[in-house]
């Protein structure tokens, strides 16, 4: 501020101005430096580079997390695709799927588990207890967050259809010739988004496989990162073996997802400046 | 076609919501009927009072069938090992504290050394001297822990010490129908029931079972209602979210209109949005290595007195929860001010008003519905976590007199049950569960109930803030 300026400034509001600066400097640090340091103590207790641990048991965990992420997806994605060029510009939808995205993903886990998996089983001789169980619980639980986040994807494009629609083109031709090939890179961005929410859940896997000892990850030990974090990890002493395990097979979930995220969230920038430009 | 696009896009969405819904909601009802006890005829001859519990899959393709027998016990039988039963609207059911429920025919109520009741006059004072005991019992451990470390503790202490010798006099004789007898001590007895005769009463009992289950307290076995377990829960999402939406406010103001030109904002700004995305689970590691297992261990160790912080507690939750909460709250509150347009600060400043005055007077003043609803996203994503809670303080198990109202509950300290942990690893033996206690259900219905709420807050002051700037803003 201009030395003459600030003259005419009352010196009670330069007062009040330096001490919201003040709060605003030690409370809004606070959760980005929380933020931050959780993640780098959970880098010291991972000790990448220190030998111990195993690392098979590690990878298996990250292998059954990813799997089962990309099968939720991959069972969810037609779904949320449809759900969202079928509702493309309707707000009110928009707000009802973050309603319905809010759900827990236990609810779906949990009433596959208790009233779908007895009858599948008794029927179909499917097993009532197996990670497939899980993959469908997460994929239902995923159809409401991926077609929320699809949903923000295809919004940009509603200038274009707007266009095309002054034009005298049909909605199947706007959707078939611009809205989707317009919108392929968000789309993209948009699953990847999802793909590392579904890596992390944990409560469906834990409900409905029972997790130990799965086909997903072998004999080697619990099946993902984080029902293996659930149920190890108050057993394990500090510093001992499993608990390195478990905090390295914890930081590099989270580094994959956050890599996954930071990732669609350059897509999406890179999407939206190219469309401003 | 473009007006039935969105219309299947609604009936999608609500089959998403309405399904699951409908079924907690229904598996709930139908789990709360009353268990009405019968005598199962033997292929022996001999006669057992039972109660058949539901059959799984694998039963109901093996014939098999387990029976909840007078002790409480649970016994399998094969098809053809009952040949017959006979309704038994005379047996009683009697839920107690301290064992799995029993059944059987009262055949005296004893009341002292002398004076024992039977028959009508026992049906007519069962149920009062019951609430009695209990009452006195309540009273005397309010009495000892009201008194703990004071003068009147030898004396509190003399009372209590009297009212369990009396105790082991006071109870009812329960017959099993094959000739044996146990004493139930009437205050540990949280309800003496029957099989309701008539459809009215069956439904009233009904009713009634509903409204225990919300209304009443839970005890080591399961028996009673969820009070407790909503109230620790709502308590932990209020505090989560307070921590988390509040921080998060003041990051977003800090970042937005403090820093907003730096580099290193830009940094912090990107990089706390990103932490979004890393798994609930993973922050309840970090909350039990270095809350519980580091803070809590120094405290304890400074404080001295025992092992009370170095445990996973309401406290400890409610600080994972609320950091886990942070990016989300953030994020949403960056976008909301963000959508201020930036040529009103501008003015502002070129006016000569300081930066609090901005914001006190042109930001707050259009972006604080949005701020809200950023805040209450913050309980809304806490809400929706259960897998940390398992790691920093949720209960996986309840002994004793966990939830009396003698008990210190909810403390900041201690274990809590939770909504969500209670349907998936139920702290309590799987008997009450098999007799169809409808806890699970209901908590699920009750925790998706709370995010719904939340969200449905959030969303709504979200869209009030945008349509408050967009009335602002120039064309």
């Amino acid at each position: 501020m201009a030395e003459s300026v600030r003259r005419k400034v009352p010196a009670s509001a330069r007062r009040a101005d330096r001490l919201a600066g003040a709060l605003l400097g030690a409370g809004g640090s606070f959760a980005p430096f929380a933020l931050v340091s959780a993640i780098v103590w959970l880098f010291f207790q991972a000790q990448l580079f220190g030998g111990g641990g195993d690392w098979n048991r590690v990878l298996g965990w990250l292998r059954g997390s990813v799997a089962l992420g990309a099968g939720a997806l991959a069972l969810a994605a037609p779904l949320s695709v449809a759900g969202a060029l079928l509702s493309r510009g309707h707000r009110l939808e928009r707000a009802h799927l973050r309603v319905v995205a809010s759900i827990p993903l236990a609810v779906p886990a949990f009433l596959l588990l208790h009233l779908l998996a007895p009858w599948a089983s008794q029927e179909l001789g499917v097993p009532a207890q197996h990670p497939n169980w899980a993959v469908l619980a997460l994929a239902i639980g995923m159809v409401a967050p991926l077609w929320s986040i699809l949903s923000d994807a295809l919004e940009r494009n509603d200038e274009l259809a707007s266009a095309a629609f002054a034009l005298g083109a049909t909605p199947t031709q706007v959707m078939r010739t611009l809205v989707v090939p317009a919108s392929l890179p968000g789309l993209g961005a948009a699953l990847l988004r999802g793909w590392s929410r579904a890596m992390g859940e944990t409560m469906a896997v834990l409900l409905v496989s029972g997790n130990y000892e799965s086909a997903w990850g072998g004999a080697a030990g619990a099946a993902t990162v984080g029902a293996a974090l659930v149920l190890d990890l108050p057993e394990a002493g500090a510093g001992s073996g499993l608990w390195v395990d478990l905090m390295r097979g914890g930081f590099l979930l989270s580094v994959l997802t956050v890599l996954g995220y930071a990732l669609s969230d350059r897509i999406e920038r890179s999407i939206r400046s190219g469309r401003a430009a | 076609m473009k007006s039935l696009a969105p219309a299947c896009a609604r009936v999608l969405l609500w089959i998403l919501v309405a399904i699951p819904a409908a079924l907690l909601l229904a598996r709930t009802v139908a789990l709360a009927r009353p268990e009405v006890p019968g005598v199962a005829i033997l292929r022996d001859g001999r006669q057992i009072l039972s109660i058949p519990l539901e059959q799984d899959a694998l039963e109901r393709e093996s014939g098999e069938r387990r029976h909840l027998l007078a002790d409480g016990s649970v016994r399998v039988f094969a098809a053809a090992e009952i040949v017959g039963r006979r309704d038994a609207p005379d047996a009683w059911i009697v839920r107690t504290e301290d064992a799995p429920p029993r059944m059987g025919w009262i055949r005296a109520l004893v009341v002292g050394v002398s004076d024992t009741l039977r028959g009508a006059e026992l049906e007519r004072r069962l149920a009062r001297l019951r609430e009695g005991r209990r009452a006195d019992r309540e009273r005397l451990v309010q009495a000892v822990r009201a008194s703990r470390g004071g003068e009147g503790f030898a004396l509190a202490m003399e009372r209590w010490n009297l009212f369990r010798r009396e105790d082991d006099r006071v109870g009812v004789l329960l017959e099993d129908g094959e000739g044996g007898v146990s004493f139930v001590r009437l205050s540990s007895v949280r309800e003496f029931s029957r099989a309701p005769q008539g459809p009215v009463r069956y439904a009233l009992a009904w009713a009634g079972n509903l409204g225990r289950i919300v209304s009443d307290t839970p005890d080591a076995w399961g028996v009673g209602g969820l009070r407790e377990v909503f109230v620790a829960t709502v308590v932990l999402v209020v505090l989560s979210g307070c921590i988390g939406g509040t921080l998060a406010i003041l990051a977003a103001l800090l970042l937005n209109e403090r820093l907003r030109s730096g580099r290193w904002a830009l940094v912090v700004r990107r990089s706390s949005e990103w932490l979004a995305a890393v798994p609930g689970v993973v922050w309840g590691a970090v909350g039990f290595g270095f809350l519980v297992s580091v803070v809590g261990t120094q405290i304890d160790h400074l404080l001295g007195g025992g092992l009370r912080w170095a445990t996973g507690g309401l406290l400890w939750a409610s600080l994972t929860l609320g950091i886990l909460a942070v990016p989300l709250s953030l994020k949403r509150a960056l976008d909301s001010l963000d959508a201020v347009p930036r040529q009103w600060r501008l003015v502002a400043r070129s006016c000569g008003a300081t930066r609090w005055q901005v914001l006190r007077m042109v930001v707050f003043p259009v972006a604080w519905p949005s701020l809200l609803g950023a805040w209450f996203s913050a309980f809304a994503r806490a809400a929706g976590e259960t897998a940390p809670l398992m790691l920093v303080g949720a209960l996986h198990s309840v002994s004793g007199d966990v939830f009396g109202s003698g008990a210190q509950f909810p403390s900041l300290s201690g274990g809590f049950p939770h909504l969500g942990v209670l349907a998936c690893d139920p702290p309590w033996p799987p008997i009450e569960a098999e007799l169809g206690h409808p806890a699970a259900f209901l908590s699920l219905l009750s925790l998706s109930l709370l995010c719904v709420v939340f969200e449905l807050a959030a969303s709504m002051f979200l869209a009030k803030g945008r349509r408050a700037i967009e009335s602002e803003a120039p064309a």
